[in-house]
């Protein structure tokens, strides 16, 4: 059984939906680059080896959403993929070097972006003899798309069991992440929920569990149309409260969790067609999915990331 | 799930490389004292700095400045204090204008016993500010 909400129906307003979100996560990085480096109290960490100007800017800007365009329209949307993730890539670079860390919230435009592609990629290895039907395609970039959200979480709480184990889990985690943040919002109701979450490190500990529950329990996305639902809910439950206790809003991945992960078709009673029909061709084996996931074991086991010549968040 | 294992393997390899990442921004484990930049008027009562404007500080302020023993190993977000730095250059008056406010980085110690963490002030800045409405 399928996990997609959209079996059966035009996924064309998804494909939009992932094509104008990246577009409007690229155009405010970019407004976002512009004004750090016009600002003096920002400097590259390190020398760019393009600067960032207004003109550099606005050209990979333009490029950039030309693509996410096409991708929209459906012409040559693998193309407009890359071409998308090649300029994504380049701004996501800069930011590294003004901000002196990664955009993480970046990575969710991007990574969607990636597995959108990769879903596309794989529909042509299925269809040997042609080009894929649109149907197909978008069948598989949706789930690609998805397997990259579910993996970015399970990433999270994979890195955060790898990096301190159990000791996630102390009540210091959240209540260090609010005192740490802005703890004095003058906001009645929040203020008294975090003082809640500071004074009572019983409750700390429950939420740092939650949060680690829901990260880790992302695969979910990919079991069933219920659990999906389920949690892309949670997921959003999860970012609606770190916005509350921490004021951090992390738009990008809401956005996504709000558009892929709820039964949309089913809300707006779209209109059902048949579902496509997988042609016979080549298929991934079981050999090389056990491969993977091997690799990931020994990828979290291995100090294999320290690499010199990749940028690292301080 | 193809992309599922592919994506989180290849993101464990490079943790952080557009656009594979491990979000490992927030999995270390915290220090058991929490610190932040804040503005403490002449009654001793904390605000953010923003509920300030037009400030004269005798000097820029430095949110790596080791000015007070004792505060060494408290956990800073450097982000948020660069932020702080920032917010006052911005939002800067005459001077001798406004009221005495002082810049402190406050230290919470916190505990597994339930009730609000005490906490001790270190001053870094005597400036005068203003107070928005």
């Amino acid at each position: 059984m399928s996990a997609s909400h959209w079996q059966g129906v035009d996924r064309a307003p998804l494909r939009i939906g992932l094509a104008a979100l990246t577009a409007a996560f690229v155009v405010l990085e970019l407004a976002s680059l512009l004004g750090l480096s016009a600002d003096a109290h920002y400097r590259p960490t390190r020398q760019p080896w393009l600067p960032a100007t207004p003109v550099t800017l606005a050209l990979i800007g333009a490029v950039a959403l030309a693509a996410l365009g096409a991708l929209a329209a459906n012409r040559r949307p693998l193309l407009a993929s890359a071409v998308a993730l090649a300029a994504m890539g380049l701004v996501s670079l800069w930011g590294t070097q003004y901000f002196g860390m990664v955009s993480h919230n970046f990575m969710f435009p991007g990574g969607l972006l990636f597995g959108w592609a990769l879903g596309l990629v794989y529909a042509r290895t299925r269809c040997p003899r042609g080009a894929p039907d649109r149907a197909l395609s978008e069948e598989l970039a949706e789930a690609g798309a998805m397997g990259v959200f579910a993996a970015l979480y399970v990433s999270s709480a994979a890195s955060k069991l790898i990096d301190s184990g159990a000791d996630w889990l102390s009540p210091n985690t959240l209540r260090v992440l609010v005192l740490s943040q802005r703890g004095l919002a003058d906001l009645g109701w929040i203020d008294r929920y975090r003082s809640l979450l500071i004074d009572h490190p019983g409750l700390a500990r429950l939420g740092a569990a939650l949060t680690l529950t829901i990260e880790g329990g992302s695969f979910f996305l990919l079991v069933s149309r219920r659990t999906r639902t389920l949690w892309g809910a949670l997921i959003l439950l999860l970012h609606l409260n770190i916005i509350v206790i921490a004021t951090m809003p992390y738009i990008e991945p809401m956005s996504f969790a709000l558009v892929f992960a709820l039964p949309w078709p089913a809300l707006l009673r779209l209109p059902r067609a048949q579902p496509p029909t997988p042609p016979d061709g080549p298929t991934l084996s079981w050999t090389v999915i056990y491969g993977l996931l091997v690799l990931t074991l020994l990828g979290a086991l291995l100090p294999v990331g320290a690499s010199p010549f990749l940028p690292r968040p301080h | 799930m193809t992309a599922f294992v592919g994506y989180s393997s290849i993101s464990r390899m490079v943790v952080d490389f557009f656009p594979f990442s491990v979000l490992n921004m927030y999995s270390h484990a915290s220090a058991s004292r929490a610190s932040r930049i804040l503005a403490r008027d002449a009654h001793g009562r904390a605000y953010e700095l923003d509920r300030f404007d037009r400030w004269s500080c005798p000097a820029a302020l430095d949110p790596a400045a080791r000015t007070c023993p004792g505060f060494a190993g408290v956990n800073t977000v450097d982000y948020v204090d660069r932020e702080m730095a920032i917010f006052l250059d911005t939002h800067r008056g005459r001077p001798g204008e406004g009221a005495p406010v002082d810049v402190v980085r406050r230290a919470w110690t916190l505990t597994d016993h339930p009730g609000p963490p005490a906490f001790e002030d270190c001053a870094l800045l005597h400036c005068r500010a203003v107070r928005r409405p």
